[in-house]
């Protein structure tokens, strides 16, 4: 509480803050660019103006004037037609009147008055005079030049001006507009970008600034807690674990030595309301750190998300010897890592209960780093596919193994919140890495994106080591300790879990289409759809941001709702029934606004159903669960719904050889559609209960 | 020097926090703004050098244009004296920015105007021959060129290539560089202190409340009396059981 209130105050001020910066470099740089670039249109249209106005000065040393001259308009459309971005062109005599036009009845912007309009952006000089007066009085030059150019814009044009005239006798004018629809979309490209990146600036930089807090400021004054809480219960047994630095590390450091002078104290008074350590030696206590994982989770996963836009163009564009049809290669190659991820999620569990879960998560991280710098090396689609099988692996191992860091470091009463910063990293991580993924592969090449990717996880896996404990927590009184080991019955739980029937329609009519839909339809096919319609791959990472961007802001609230009205089943069977619809709309729209529209769409749905599908999950289950463990139960669950992960990019694979990527979204979002309805029916018809508890249930009622 | 530290610690509190944090945003800022610059200068490279290249399009075309319609069916572009005149005029009329080279199908060069480069091979092979209108572009360190194939009767028989200097275009993108380079640091160097004074501000009163317990819980383990541990006041409740008089026998 002591931190919340100004942590918000604080970011309330520093985002705006933080903003301002961007947005003047975008605006200097823009200008800066049009100051250059201008220049080169001008002189681009009177290169191309320059026969016009030898031809106009020829004629009319005959015919006295430009006015007498006929024909004048056939030879305007003939400079247009030379000169494809000259929108308009005209020709005025010496007396300021029209002589022709091209197009014939062309309007005028109003900005064009032929002699002399003001054409000052009173804003824009404004902020570019006092940028100028700053930079000139600090380094004695102003920031922009003096425009050497006598065009001026209007409008969505620029207006050049040519004299035409013989001698020292100026004839008339030339006024040719040149279309600037370029500047305006660089423009726009520029806001988005720098937006872009301020959003992923923001959002590494907020992960690392909340480390130094977690750090320095709120474990320890979680730690002060439990201390003030023994103390207050006269319990002197325990001190705990100091790190971090500033002056709270300094009270927790103080606290300790306050309690073991008070316990000798107490033992030398023989006081009986104070509990004591044996031999007067509090015991040392390391207190979770759940939240320490973020960062290095959020590296990882921005990592990942990095190749997201440039992965499935990158697959299909490699050469191959076998003959399969390029995209269904790419799909298969793709489904390489989730193939592998699904088995490096299992031996991730059994390693990280072996040989330590840090190390399993450096390991993780470790290979996925490699697996990701090897595909700089790939040459063709046989070694792309071992590189996505190497990054896969080590995918599942650092997954795993973070999973059951956060479960170590949570008791009963926080796992939840605990693992929702999971989702949290991961939508994060989402949302800004197939973005700047996407404008790196357009500037850099895709060699670049790896390395980038790769040192990106490479970052994770440094500061997993340094800041990670080794050491699980060892509350007193609380269920974080190691679990015991699987008892033998426990290893019978796939067989449990597919006698429940509920279980088994959850899975495959819900989790596994979601997943499915998610790896195949938003992650390949909808990629290749923007490729199709001739746009890059920044544009995909814009697409793929749309669908981060809607579940974090849609996320927090639906959840919120699910849980007062417990209305879990619903937001699963809804949600998965939406995100399967919003996938038939880009066949029956084709166009981009359509693919924004079904993208965002698919995240609403997703957004629904995947916090919701847990819960009902462990409502479904709860007899499994106190039989076997809901770690065991969440387990097989994650398990199989990687298996959708793998079958997504198969299918879509598959059904690309013989469609558009269009198509195949519409006929995976088809197949999960009806599947989810099916789920939804038979739910319908026999409840999410187990007959036996509902039976009971009415009886307790009764 | 116990004292002496206390009394530094009400006062001033522990800037170390502080310092970290600061540099922390520092660095992100730092970085953001170089991506942001590197970025965005390399989108404005493409598109200035592209518009660029784009400069003399007209000039290929009234080239290529006059050139065919001095053809006819049987005419060689060889024996053409027409394609010589008019690339040597358009060169004069840019005032000898370009150079104009007249190339047959085998990449002989047919015609030429001064200060024009040798050019192995042919500029055709780039050029879209199927499409009347298209143009070839190439860039280089040194020099642009933009090539139209020429067509006889529906047939072609030749190119056309305006040769132009690159150092102009690299001179404008080495100022713009500086200039956006200019902007970031300028940026940085107004932007940074200001969000120190943030972090400052949002940081240094905590830390301050956090020295001030840190020191008086430092009096209470000393055994001194305290008498404000806000954040742990168990210890206070400790201290006053330990101090009563009964304390030993409860």
């Amino acid at each position: 509480m002591i931190l919340r209130g100004a942590f918000f105050r604080w970011v309330l001020v520093a985002v705006p803050a933080a903003l301002l910066p961007f947005v003047l470099f975008g605006l200097l740089s823009f200008w800066s660019f049009e100051d250059a670039l201008l220049p080169q249109v001008e002189a681009r249209t009177q290169i191309a103006s320059q026969g016009l106005v030898r031809q106009l000065e020829f004629n009319a040393q005959f015919f006295g004037s430009l006015g007498d001259l006929r024909e004048v308009g056939a030879a305007l459309d003939s400079t247009r037609a030379a000169a494809a971005d000259i929108a308009f062109i005209a020709v005025y005599d010496e007396a300021e009147s029209l002589v022709a036009m091209s197009p014939a009845g062309f309007v005028l912007p109003d900005q064009v008055a032929p002699f002399g309009s003001d054409t000052s952006i009173g804003w824009r000089d404004t902020l570019a005079g006092l940028i100028d007066r700053v930079h000139q009085a600090a380094t004695g030059i102003p920031f922009f030049d003096e425009a050497d150019t006598t065009s001026f814009v209007a409008g969505r044009y620029l207006v050049t001006e040519l004299t035409v005239g013989t001698g020292d006798v100026a004839l008339g004018t030339v006024i040719a507009g040149t279309e600037l629809a370029l500047l305006q979309d660089v423009r726009m490209d520029i806001a988005l970008e720098t937006l872009t990146i301020f959003v992923a600036a923001l959002l590494i930089g907020f992960e690392f600034v909340l480390l130094l807090i977690l750090v320095n400021l709120v474990r320890p004054l979680e730690m002060l807690r439990f201390l003030d809480q023994r103390l207050r219960d006269r319990d002197l047994r325990f001190g705990v674990e100091t790190n971090g630095a500033g002056s709270l590390a300094s009270l927790v450091a103080e606290t300790n030595r306050f309690i073991k002078h008070a316990s000798d104290r107490a033992i030398a008074q023989g006081s009986l309301i104070f509990a004591t350590a044996k031999g007067g030696h509090p015991a040392t206590v390391t207190y979770p750190a759940a939240r320490y994982i973020r960062l290095p989770l959020f590296l990882f996963f921005l990592g990942e998300a990095l190749l997201r836009p440039a992965l499935p163009i990158f697959l299909a564009e490699l050469p191959s010897s076998l003959s399969i049809d390029d995209q269904t290669l790419a799909g298969l190659a793709m489904s390489m890592f989730l193939l592998t991820s699904i088995f490096g999620v299992l031996l991730g569990g059994i390693m990280a209960e072996s040989t330590g879960i840090k190390r399993t998560v450096l390991i993780g991280m470790g290979v996925i780093a490699l697996g990701t710098a090897l595909h700089v090396m790939v040459q063709d689609i046989v070694s792309a596919g071992i590189a996505r099988g190497v990054s896969g692996l080590g995918y599942g191992l650092a997954y795993a193994a973070a999973q059951l860091f956060v479960m170590r470091h949570t008791d009963k009463t926080r796992r939840t919140s605990g693992f929702s910063f999971f989702f949290v990293v991961v939508v994060a991580a989402e949302i800004s890495g197939p973005a700047i993924g996407g404008i790196l592969t357009d500037r850099l090449g895709t060699s670049i994106l790896f390395m980038t990717a790769s040192v990106s996880m490479v970052a994770g896996a440094l500061i997993a080591a340094w800041i990670l404990p080794s050491a699980l927590p060892n509350l007193p009184d609380t269920d974080t300790q190691k679990p015991k080991p699987l008892k033998r019955r426990e290893t019978n739980a796939p067989v449990a879990l597919r006698q429940n029937a509920r279980f088994v329609m959850l899975v495959g009519c819900f989790s596994l289409p979601g997943k499915m839909m998610l790896n195949g339809a938003l992650f390949l096919a909808v990629p290749l759809a923007i490729a199709d319609l001739g746009l890059n791959a920044t544009e995909i990472g814009r697409l793929m941001m749309t669908y981060g961007v809607v579940i974090l802001i849609v996320s927090p609230v639906l959840a919120q709702l699910a849980d007062r009205f417990e209305a879990y089943a619903f937001y699963t069977f809804g949600g998965t029934i939406l995100a399967a619809a919003a996938l038939l709309l880009p066949a029956l729209m084709p166009g981009l606004w359509p693919l924004y529209l079904s993208v965002g769409l698919f995240g609403l749905g997703q957004a629904m159903s995947v916090p919701a599908q847990m819960t009902l999950l462990l409502g479904l289950t709860e007899r499994e669960c106190n039989l076997l463990g809901a770690g065991v139960v969440m387990g097989r669950y994650r398990f199989y719904e990687r298996l959708g992960s793998f079958l997504g990019p198969v299918l879509v694979g598959a059904l690309l050889a013989v469609g558009t990527p269009n198509e195949a979204t519409f006929a995976l979002g088809l197949i999960a559609l009806l599947v989810a309805t099916v789920g939804t029916v038979f739910f319908l018809a026999v409840g999410s209960r187990d007959e036996e508890d509902a039976i009971d249930a009415l009886l307790v009622k009764g | 020097m116990q004292t002496q530290k206390n009394s530094i610690d009400r006062r001033t509190g522990d800037t170390r926090l502080v310092i970290k944090m600061m540099l922390a945003i520092f660095v992100c800022f730092a970085a953001s703004l170089v991506f942001v610059a590197v970025l965005t200068f390399l989108k404005f490279d493409r598109i200035y050098l592209d518009t660029y290249a784009q400069r003399y399009d007209s000039v290929a075309r009234e080239a290529r244009d006059v050139i065919e319609r001095s053809l006819g069916p049987g005419m060689s572009l060889e024996g053409n004296i027409a394609g010589s005149v008019a690339i040597n005029r358009l060169a004069e009329q840019q005032k000898g920015d370009v150079a104009i080279l007249l190339q047959n199908l085998g990449g002989t060069v047919i015609a030429d105007t001064p200060g024009a480069p040798e050019m192995r091979g042919t500029a055709l092979a780039r050029v879209d021959t199927e499409n009347p209108n298209a143009l070839a572009r190439t860039m280089s360190a040194d020099q642009f060129t933009t090539s139209a194939a020429i067509r006889n009767d529906g047939v072609s028989v030749g190119v056309v290539t305006v040769v132009f200097d690159a150092a102009p275009a690299h001179e404008a993108l080495a100022a713009l560089q500086a200039r956006m380079r200019a902007a970031a640091m300028g940026l940085f160097a107004v932007f940074a202190p200001i969000f120190a004074i943030l972090v400052f501000a949002a940081i240094f009163p905590k830390e301050r409340l956090f020295a001030r317990e840190a020191a008086a819980m430092r009096r209470m383990a000393d055994g001194e009396p305290a008498k404000d541990t806000g954040l742990v006041f168990g210890a206070t409740e400790v201290i006053a059981d330990l101090n009563r008089p009964d304390g030993a026998a409860q």
